[in-house]
């Protein structure tokens, strides 16, 4: 037996030892990454958040806000609101992404690179807190880098306005950029150019200035902005995302079945509007009902026709035209030349910030200039068509169709509604603010209507639901928030709703 | 890696080629026949003939009678029956020999236990269950893992719907995992082999969209030998970590069980059908509100409904409508009773099987191919499948070296592999939930649009729904994989009881799949084409000594010990490539492209070292004792924390040997058995480390991101430890058998993907946390209650009940744990469906939504519809209370009648097909047990005529609309009975979820309960006088039917079913499968 055994003990040292590759080597992975730059990083952040932004504008902004209007799924437009859940991890996914970029920026010294960045998640978290509140900001997202999975939320007040609130962050990006050095790599939306970057934070700055201006004096930041530093001056400097129109990268509405599509058409209370005023930028938001006809004969008139936001079963008139041919492409329909851009701001919003915040007096420059200036650049950067719709050019326009300027602040209103048409979840919170401006006067707000047969007492929610997964995962926290709250519902009023 | 390669190359194929010739020697044979009876004169039916020191035998017929080819060289026969002492035989110069048996209290069976070794049955301390090549064989199914089903104790066999390919679902003693994954382990020839799913790239809405196939499926049934199924981990212990779920032991034939050059040949062929389809409804049409009148297509609501996509148009009573294909004339608005039947064609499996077997003294060969062609029930799927398998042993050096070879090769091709499930690209199911009742299929069967071939699809409506003959004919799933599973076996006997055995293995997989899309399909309406190669390796090698004593030491104890190790290597290859947009319509290739191709290549690398030993010690054939102990390297694990140990202890005794019973004492046989074991378990590659994604480029701009989950460079192996205690006993000369098992597992230390708040910038961390416990009993009841001359009648009854409770979730989870977490994704804002595990409760709760009720139950309405629940519920699990397989089987002379009922008691299914079609108002809804209400009743009806700009007026007949049962608010706060009328069509939608979610689980959850009648086999043995002359030895002819009947209370959809998550089976779960199939035919069996 002890010969034997010795036998059994040589063949198995051998046996294993002739195999023994090491293991750990077998566990590395071939597939990805563990170490990356941060510019394809960028790429993926400000794509998949343009993707979103796109999404979420098509499903909610615009419907919401009553620029088109929902014939199926007609929750959101009746409102009977949840979580949107999409908006909440979609834009917390890209948020990961985008302070990894910030991170790894800061430590490779480019500052350019890591004030993109920083502008970029001031955009996502604003989107976020003007959506749900309070939300998750200086504990967020600690567990990609450090091992801490429950972060605590913050209030908005703070978000806004703290140390290392927002607009803190914004100021702090203007100042890197004006500095100047290094690149800015991966930049899909404005190529690298650090100047439209700064342009962009700026204007964000003022974006955000506004919502804020209910709170407290802007007027000295909104003013020195406006006069000191540079933003958005064209529609070059606009923070588009211009799509290849080739899969993956198409506009995000090109994917999907016609049916869908068509769950979202114009709505009745901007075709009105647009009608009224025989404005161009119908024949680019909408598809005329008969355009195999037009596409055929020039000569025939297109027609409109709007639907009203609510319910789809009632008595609601639902028939609308559909979105126009940048956003969708019809067997049987002409195609358009170009594909709509993911946006994320325009030139013409700052415009009519600027139009709006002298209007209110919070600075004092030409309201009427920049009420014009905002206009035209909605008609210019749809590339309208004058002719179309019995105009010679802007000029005619401007001066004959009841567009030009009466010294309203509802017409600034009215106007920049228009120009906010697929502006991600933009036109939902300005319509939110000017609700709340107007003492929630449905009857004040003369271009929008209480929906068809909507479930909340013709109220317009003022905020989306915390996901249900916040509750689970994130109990503690989300307790705590709920305490400040008083209820996770639509009506409940956040830091920038209250009194 | 490498060493195995060079064994294989140098050693294995030149070995291969010198055996295949060897045995091929034809040797002289004569043939000795004869009648085995009990002492009372019966004939024993079954009872083995085996020469002595071979394998070669036989096994008697109905009447006791065998006949067996002997060699000139053989002298002594073995003659063995269960339950009776064996007796050998000298058999020179006989040619006729009758043998009568005395009862013995012995247990003889033999079975295939871990690491291959042939063991007593008696002599384990756990429980295993065989199942021989006739059972297994006996009505046949594309997939092995099917001819399991109902005919073993503790072994959960839920087989598919989901085409030619079809999965099925295989558990023993039930889910262990947090993680979804609780397959058991495949064994062939001693080698594991992968059972995977490989499904990269589910579809749209979480169910099993298309299903290419369980890998362990491709086995054929006609060269297994047996099946043994080792059910707890005492006694897979040493299969290491994988075995942790139980292990089924496939032996494949060899040859040896025949004496000299035998050749047999099977064949069959089969009809299927569907089993079930819904109950649909003729009475009204497509549309909706009661209106419908075809204007394009394209209008959702408004006039014409005419792309509303449900059923609750107008009456179906030849009313003249303008339809989809009149030219804008209003015709006869008829129902079209049978056009979803009618779209399904009769499915046929042909099998056709030859197998040549040759022995020697000193070797054995067999060689058997197999050719199965499978053409589905659904137009245009099929499946072909060619197997050839062989079997080669050759005895040297006077039998001090064995050296044996076993192999199989498998080519599987299919045209199309149909997709079941909620996909609308490319299932037809999806399309009969909005298909119009009063559409016959055959309109359809143009499925182009005139002068638009390969462009534009026709369909009654333009906005949703694909044409299902489109479908099946352009939108294709095909694959081509060959399998090739072999294994080399060389044992050195250097003593009588000292051998060494070197094993070598592998499974090679390797298999294309391509996907089309036809452009205008709705929702990809470029049309696609993907490519899929999916290559898979597994090598083992093993290395075992054996010492063995019968008498140690001279002593009365028997001892065995067991010495080896092994080296796993697996290597995993997906290869896709996408082309997402065609730019020529009908050109599916990768380069006809208008945009670029997607590609994903994951690789993947696994192995695991390990070394173990056993030893087993025997006590006068009373008691005995196993001890196992095994060691494990993995790769997947931290280094320095990738080794872990297990060991198990097995105890049997049979009492019956000290009892000194008279031979007709009631109790004939009894043993009792205990065993405790552990087994440590890994996980998959690269989950230590943190990594980042690529994604497509954007134009030319490269783009990753940063993983979804927290890889853990702290993990610890999983742990399984387990308890069984069991009692065999047999009565009356073993005409009455009962086996019994109780059994107790707990898993802890699960490796899981613990979900995280999003705002942590992950969705999920792996942490080892949790608690499962398995407990259960398995019961098998044997009886043979008539016994005459002329008629037999057996009884085998199956049951086995087990509970997976969770007994504790991870730190952080506050009521449940997510298995998945979203089990139909996609929904615009609806509160996820969820499977989920809930501490103290059954592993596998279905969660979401349920009706508000109040205290005595009722429902609360509001507006006359139900009110839902703002937070999810869990309203049960999946798993059932009891298995059960009821076999009979009767003899009369020459014909065998076989019978078999497999079902289960109670556990929950959710049917997402039941929800849709009633909401589609396209089912009659009378079948309900949860409600009490039809589709029917309560319709709005307008008559229709049409003006003269041709434009529809409807002219109200019956307002309709239902008041729902329940309550409602009287504005008061007080709760009064329901009096509002609403749509027939609302009050659907709403009593099954929020409008289109669907998200209530309550409304569509039903008892799961069932029994089918699941095998018919009558088989006439062709007495082998009548066909003696034409040189054969044996002719069974056989009628078979397979499922023919269904007994359950669940409407709409057979409940025996699962759907597929990410690569993962779901119980309980069904959403838009195929019908499951009922089938009949014949099979002959021929032996020369």
């Amino acid at each position: 037996m002890k010969f034997r055994n010795n036998y059994i003990i040589l063949f198995l040292t051998a046996f294993l030892l002739t195999n023994c590759e090491d293991l750990s080597e077998l566990n590395e992975n071939p597939n990805q990454p563990e170490e990356i730059s941060p510019d394809v990083l960028f790429t993926s952040s400000l794509r998949n958040s343009a993707n979103i932004m796109v999404m979420e504008s098509f499903l909610l902004g615009n419907n919401v806000a009553q620029l088109t209007s929902k014939t199926l799924r007609t929750e959101v437009d009746v409102y009977s609101w949840n979580a949107f859940p999409t908006v909440w991890e979609g834009l917390y996914e890209t948020l990961a992404n985008t302070l990894e970029v910030e991170n790894l920026a800061a430590a490779e010294g480019n500052v350019a690179m890591e004030a993109a960045a920083k502008i970029y998640k001031v955009y996502l978290y604003s989107t976020l807190t003007m959506a749900y509140g309070d939300i998750p900001y200086s504990e967020a997202i600690k567990g990609v880098s450090e091992d801490d999975w429950s972060p605590a939320y913050d209030s908005q007040q703070e978000i806004f306005t703290g140390e290392g609130g927002l607009l803190v962050e914004l100021e702090e990006a203007n100042t890197m950029l004006a500095s100047g050095g290094g690149t800015i790599d991966g930049d899909i939306i404005f190529a690298g150019n650090a100047a439209n970057w700064q342009k962009f934070g700026n204007s964000l700055r003022l974006r955000l200035l506004m919502h804020l201006s209910n709170k407290q004096d802007v007027s000295a930041e909104f003013a020195d902005i406006v006069n000191n530093e540079p933003i958005m001056t064209s529609n070059n400097d606009n923070a588009v995302l211009e799509y290849t129109g080739t899969f993956p990268n198409e506009f995000p509405l090109f994917p999907l079945k016609q049916g869908d599509f068509d769950a979202v058409v114009m709505s009745q209370s901007l075709v009105s509007v647009l009608q009224d005023l025989d404005d161009p930028r119908l024949g680019r938001y909408a598809r005329p009902d008969n355009i195999v006809e037009v596409a055929d004969d020039p000569d025939v008139e297109p027609v409109f026709d709007g639907a009203v936001n609510g319910l789809e079963t009632g008595g609601c008139d639902k028939s609308g035209s559909r979105l126009g041919l940048r956003y969708f492409s019809y067997p049987g329909h002409p195609t358009a030349d170009n594909q709509a851009n993911g946006i994320i701001m325009t030139y013409a919003e700052v415009e009519f910030l600027i139009a709006e915040a002298a209007q209110k007096g919070i600075i004092s420059v030409d309201a009427g200039a920049h009420y014009e200036a905002g206009v035209k650049a909605g008609m210019d950067y749809y590339d309208v068509n004058y002719m179309e719709f019995g105009w010679t050019d802007f000029a005619d326009y401007y001066a004959n169709s009841g567009v030009g300027y009466d010294g309203e602040l509802l017409s600034v209103w009215r106007q920049k509604w228009i120009a906010l048409f697929f502006h991600g979840l933009e036109p939902y919170f300005e319509i939110r603010r000017w609700m709340y401006e107007s003492g929630f006067d449905w009857s004040a707000l003369t271009f929008v209507n209480p929906p068809c047969e909507n479930t909340n007492n013709d109220m317009l929610p003022v905020r989306f639901l915390y996901p249900g997964s916040e509750q689970t995962l994130n109990a503690e926290n989300y307790n705590a928030v709920i305490d400040r709250l008083g209820e996770n519902s639509q009506n409940a009023e956040m830091w920038l709703m209250k009194e | 890696m490498k060493p195995i390669y060079l064994i294989l190359k140098h050693i294995f194929i030149p070995l291969l080629a010198l055996l295949i010739v060897l045995p091929a020697q034809a040797q002289e044979t004569r043939e000795i026949s004869g009648k085995i009876t009990d002492s009372e004169g019966l004939p024993l039916i079954g009872a083995n003939i085996k020469v002595k020191n071979t394998t070669r035998g036989t096994i008697t017929d109905v009447d006791g009678n065998f006949q067996l080819e002997v060699l000139p060289s053989d002298e002594t026969i073995v003659v063995s029956y269960i339950g009776y002492e064996p007796v050998e035989i000298n058999i020179v110069n006989k040619d006729q020999i009758n043998v009568s048996l005395s009862v013995s209290a012995e247990v003889e069976e033999v079975v295939i236990t871990a690491l291959g070794v042939a063991r007593e049955e008696k002599a384990l301390g756990y429980a295993v269950q065989k199942l021989e090549s006739e059972e297994i064989a006996a009505v046949q199914s594309t997939n092995i893992v099917n001819n399991l089903s109902g005919k073993i104790a503790g072994v959960y066999i839920t087989s598919g719907s989901s085409g030619p390919t079809s999965s099925s679902n295989i558990t023993i003693r039930g889910e262990t995992s947090l993680s979804g994954s609780s397959q058991a382990l495949f064994v062939v020839n001693g080698i594991p082999i992968t059972n995977g799913l490989y499904s990269p790239g589910d579809g749209l809405n979480g169910s099993t969209t298309i299903d290419f196939g369980n890998a362990a499926q491709i086995i054929n049934a006609h060269d297994i030998e047996n099946v043994s199924v080792l059910k707890g981990p005492a006694a897979a212990a040493l299969y290491g970590s994988r075995a942790s779920n139980g292990v089924i032991v496939i032996t494949t034939k060899d040859g040896s069980n025949a004496a000299g050059f035998g050749v047999e040949v099977n064949t069959s062929t089969y009809f299927e059908t569907p089993l079930r389809l819904p109950d649909f409804q003729n009475e009204y049409g497509f549309g909706g509100y009661g209106k419908y009148s075809y204007n394009g297509g394209t209008t959702y609501t408004g006039q014409y409904y005419d792309a509303f996509g449900e059923n609750w148009g107008p009456r179906t009573d030849g009313t003249p409508i303008k339809q989809w294909n009149s030219n804008g004339e209003p015709v006869p608005f008829t129902p079209a009773e049978d056009n979803v039947r009618n779209f399904f064609q009769t499915g046929v499996v042909t099998t056709n099987n030859i197998a040549v077997n040759n022995v020697s003294n000193t070797g054995h060969f067999r060689l058997s191919y197999t050719n199965l062609f499978r053409e589905g029930v659904v137009p245009n799927t099929n499946l072909n499948r060619n197997t050839l398998q062989t079997s080669v042993g050759k005895n040297l050096f006077d039998n001090r070296i064995e050296i044996d070879f076993n192999a199989f090769y498998v080519g599987s091709s299919s045209d199309n592999v149909p997709n079941a499930g909620y996909d609308e690209s490319s299932s037809v199911m999806y399309g009969w939930l909005w298909y119009p009742r009063q559409v016959e299929i055959a309109d359809l069967r143009d499925y182009w649009k005139e002068g638009m071939e390969n462009e534009q699809q026709r369909y009654v409506e333009e906005l949703w729904v694909n044409n299902p003959w489109f479908i099946v004919h352009e939108n294709t799933n095909s694959f081509q994989e060959n399998r090739l599973i072999g294994n080399l076996t060389t044992k050195v006997n250097f003593t009588d009881n000292f051998n060494m055995r070197l094993r070598l293995g592998s499974d090679l997989k390797n298999e294309q799949r391509q996907f089309r899309r036809a452009t205008s399909t709705k929702g990809v309406p470029f049309g696609s084409y993907r490519e899929d190669e999916i290559t898979f390796t597994e090598t083992n090698a093993e290395l075992l000594f054996t010492y063995s004593s019968d008498r140690y030491n001279g002593s009365d104890f028997a001892v065995d010990l067991r010495a080896g190790g092994n080296i796993m290597r697996q290597e995993s290859n997906i290869l896709t490539a996408n082309n997402p947009q065609l730019l020529l319509p009908g050109e599916f290739t990768l380069t006809n492209n208008r945009s670029s191709i997607l590609v994903d290549n994951p690789y993947a690398r696994k192995g695991i070292n390990s070394v173990f030993g056993m030893a087993t010690v025997s006590y006068q054939n009373f008691i005995y004792m196993d001890v196992t102990a095994r060691n494990d390297w993995s790769s997947t694990l931290p280094a320095n924390n990738n080794s872990y140990f297990y060991p198990s202890v097995s105890l049997s005794a049979i009492i019956t040997e000290k009892l000194n019973l008279s031979s007709n004492a009631a109790l004939s046989f009894l043993k009792v058995r205990a065993a405790y074991a552990q087994v440590g378990s890994d996980t998959n590659p690269y989950l230590l480390a943190n990594f980042f994604e690529p994604e497509p480029l954007f134009g030319s701009f490269p783009a990753f991101s940063i993983n979804e989950f927290a890889a853990n460079p702290n993990l610890k192996p999983e742990r399984t430890s387990s308890y069984e205690i069991g009692v065999d006993a047999r009565f009356f000369n073993g005409r009455l058998g009962i086996d019994a098992t109780y059994y107790d597992m707990t898993s802890t230390d699960q490796i899981i993907f613990l979900p995280v708040a999003i705002t942590t910038g992950k969705l999920s961390r792996l942490a080892n946390a949790g608690e499962i416990q398995n407990t259960g009993i398995e019961l098998q009841l044997f009886a043979e209650p008539v016994q005459t001359i002329d008629f037999r009648w057996i009884t085998t009854l199956n049951l086995g009940h087990n509970q997976a409770v969770v007994n504790s979730l991870p730190d952080g989870v506050e009521d449940s744990y997510p298995l998945v977490a979203d089990v139909y994704p996609g929904d615009e804002g609806s509160a996820d469906m969820e499977y989920v595990a809930v501490e103290g409760e059954l592993l596998g709760q279905i969660r979401g939504l349920v009706f508000q009720r109040d205290d005595e139950g009722n429902i609360i309405h509001e507006d006359g519809l139900p009110l839902l629940t703002e937070d999810k519920e869990a309203i049960g699990s999946y798993q059932p209370d009891l298995r059960i397989g009821w076999q009979n089987t009767f003899a009369y002379r020459n014909w065998t009648l076989g019978i078999l009922f497999d079902g289960q008691i109670g556990g929950k299914i959710y049917s997402r097909s039941h929800a849709l079609y009633n909401t589609g108002g396209a089912i009659t809804n009378n079948d309900d047990p949860n409600f009490d209400r039809s589709t029917l009743d309560g319709r709005a009806v307008y008559d229709i005529s049409y003006d003269n700009a041709g434009e529809p007026v409807y002219t109200i007949v019956d307002e309709g609309g239902i008041i729902g049962d329940g309550v409602m608010d009287d504005g008061n706060g007080n709760l009064v009975e329901n009096d509002v009328t609403v749509p027939v069509r609302d009050y659907f939608y709403k009593y099954y979820g929020n409008w289109f979610n669907r998200d209530n689980v309550e409304a569509a959850t039903f008892d799961a309960t069932y029994v089918k009648l699941r095998e018919v086999k009558l088989t006439y043995s062709i007495p082998e006088r009548m066909i003696e002359s034409w040189g054969i030895q044996g002719m069974d002819v056989s009628l078979v039917g397979k499922n023919l009947l269904l007994f359950t209370d669940v409407p709409t959809i057979d409940p025996e079913t699962y759907s597929i998550r990410n690569g993962q089976f779901v119980n309980g779960f069904e959403s838009t499968q195929l019908p499951s199939l009922r089938s009949y035919g014949f099979s002959v069996n021929l032996k020369f």
